[in-house]
């Protein structure tokens, strides 16, 4: 199982500090699967601490969980690690509440992390697909600010009128 | 509180092209952007990949030239039953319906048989004259299309590989490809097979074509003919009398139909009874095709214009393992006996064939007959 001590070479950690002051010790090779971590590292180069104002701890958590088990899954052997990331992938997003959901895809923007992005937007669309208009405002708490004419006028082209 | 009152409305314009390309169907799209302001000016309303034409060119005897060919698109909808509507029996159930839809706005949309071509007409007086679709939670299942000439239709495979949106369709045997916008069918000359092609539908951006002993070829937009299952490909021979494909759970599967008696063709419709199906699956790399014991939770729905899947989970309570076709009433084929039942005998799958009792009018005195009359449709 945990015999791929060979790959213990000095891998680089990075100091990462949320927007409320709370740090995450990372590897290198986790935290640049954030596109705006990799830019910042290949620009600023020797920086340890990187500094993310737009994120709070308990999203950026989040995130780097996320990233750890994809970066693991891909060290490891190489058939089959789509069937794991799948696997992982759906129970990352199977209870998330829509509050934060909404927090981690907009840290997972913010940070540049596009494959999240995918996995949080689809977990989104999922909420969408095959759902009234009414439930989807009521799963993600939004009122409308339709005119109420604007909104009669919404229903009547969405109705079938038969013959 | 007030901080988080409508966050969703905010999000960034990028993000919700994002949500809102992974909705593919006209009712999630037109859906989402009846949210909110934000959310309906952050994308266009949902177009058509592919614009049909409603006439095509003329393929067939020389003497009927004159005639038309229609196209025509369906939706198979199945719409989940209104909330609050639980503990009043068959109100538990959602609606399976087939709705031609009109070209415009405002335009009128016509009830079709939901497993053939064929147009309901007239409405039961049972029938809602108007139905909001937003009072329903709305799943598209399917898409029908047929070609109609005169009396006739075929049903129609339609490509929407935006290279090549095409279509193709078996006439007595034969395939035939038209490329939209050409004004030319094209046969498909296959020098292999010598056998009728039975069936043809749209799969991976190709075409996907079944003979009649289950040679099985995907045919891709340079008309390009692959062997995916070969001649012998059917384990303890093909021995059915009709073939189809059904995409179910993005797996491919032929079902082999076979028939008890003649056939015999009744008002420009075959009239044959079906005395069993079995079903199988791609094995891709021995290019065969091996025998299904069960479709496990998925119930086949095997139309004349178009045959999809759906999980029993959330279906009405209908039960999975289970082929609903027409012949030309609704029956079950359960795949556990083997045995096949008119579809009035299962309540649960009898009732996705009605209305909800919200949108009959005046449900109590007249109830049972409203059901009757309107079940004596299909």
């Amino acid at each position: 199982m945990s015999s791929s001590s060979t790959t213990t070479t000095t891998t680089r950690l990075l100091m990462l500090k949320a927007s409320d002051g709370v740090t995450f010790e990372v590897e290198e090779a986790v935290a640049t699967k954030l596109g705006a971590i990799n830019n910042m590292v290949e620009e600023e180069g020797s920086e340890d601490l990187i500094c993310l104002p737009n994120v709070n701890g308990k999203f950026l958590g989040m995130v780097l969980e996320w990233c750890k088990k994809h970066a693991n899954n891909n060290t490891n052997s190489d058939k089959g690690n789509d069937e794991v990331n799948k696997w992982w992938d759906k129970e990352f997003v199977m209870d998330l509440d829509q509050n934060t959901l909404y927090h981690l895809l907009m840290a997972a923007d913010y940070l540049s992390g596009t494959e999240l992005v995918d996995l949080l937007t689809e977990k989104v669309a999922s909420m969408i697909r095959g759902k009234k208009v009414e439930e989807i405002r009521e799963t993600f708490k939004i009122k409308s600010d339709f005119l109420p004419g604007q909104e009669e006028e919404i229903r009547k082209k969405n109705s079938w009128a038969f013959e | 509180m007030s901080r988080d009152r409508g966050q969703w409305s905010d999000l960034p314009k990028e993000l919700l092209e994002i949500i809102a390309g992974r909705l593919h169907t006209k009712t999630d799209v037109t859906r989402f952007r009846s949210v909110c302001e934000s959310w309906r000016f952050s994308v266009p309303p949902f177009q058509n990949r592919i614009v049909l034409p409603p006439k095509v060119p003329y393929m067939g005897p020389p003497h009927l030239r004159e005639s038309s060919l229609f196209l025509t698109e369906a939706t198979v909808y199945y719409l989940s039953p209104p909330a609050g509507s639980i503990g009043s029996g068959s109100s538990l159930s959602g609606w399976l319906v087939k709705i031609k839809e009109g070209q415009q706005v405002g335009q009128q949309a016509h009830l079709m048989n939901p497993l053939s071509p064929v147009q309901i007409r007239p409405l039961p007086d049972s029938f809602p004259k108007v139905i909001n679709s937003f009072q329903f939670g709305v799943f598209e299942l399917a898409k029908s299309y047929t070609l109609q000439f005169s009396n006739l239709s075929y049903k129609v495979g339609l490509s929407q590989n935006p290279d090549c949106p095409s279509l193709m369709l078996v006439a007595s045997g034969v395939l035939w490809h038209l490329k939209l916008g050409h004004d030319r069918w094209t046969a498909i000359d296959d020098m292999i097979s010598q056998l009728s092609y039975e069936d043809v539908i749209p799969y991976q951006g190709k075409f996907c074509a079944v003979d009649e002993i289950g040679r099985t070829v995907l045919i891709d937009s340079s008309l390009k003919i692959t062997e995916i299952a070969s001649v012998n490909s059917i384990r303890g021979g093909g021995g059915g009398d009709k073939k189809n494909l059904v995409v179910s759970n993005g797996e491919l599967l032929l079902v082999d139909t076979y028939l008890r008696g003649e056939h015999t063709y009744i008002g420009g419709r075959n009239n044959f009874k079906v005395k069993k199906f079995r079903v199988f699956k791609l094995k891709l790399d021995q290019k065969r095709w091996v025998e299904l014991q069960s479709l496990d939770d998925q119930i086949l729905f095997l139309g004349e214009d178009c045959s999809f899947s759906v999980s029993a989970h959330n279906f009405g309570g209908c039960k999975g393992n289970c082929i609903v076709f027409t012949d030309p009433c609704f029956n079950v084929f359960n795949l556990d006996d083997g045995r096949l039942s008119p579809v009035a005998l299962h309540q649960e799958y009898a009732n996705i064939f009605n209305p909800p009792s919200s949108l009959r009018p005046n449900p109590s005195p007249h109830r049972n007959v409203a059901r009757r009359r309107f079940f004596s449709i299909w």
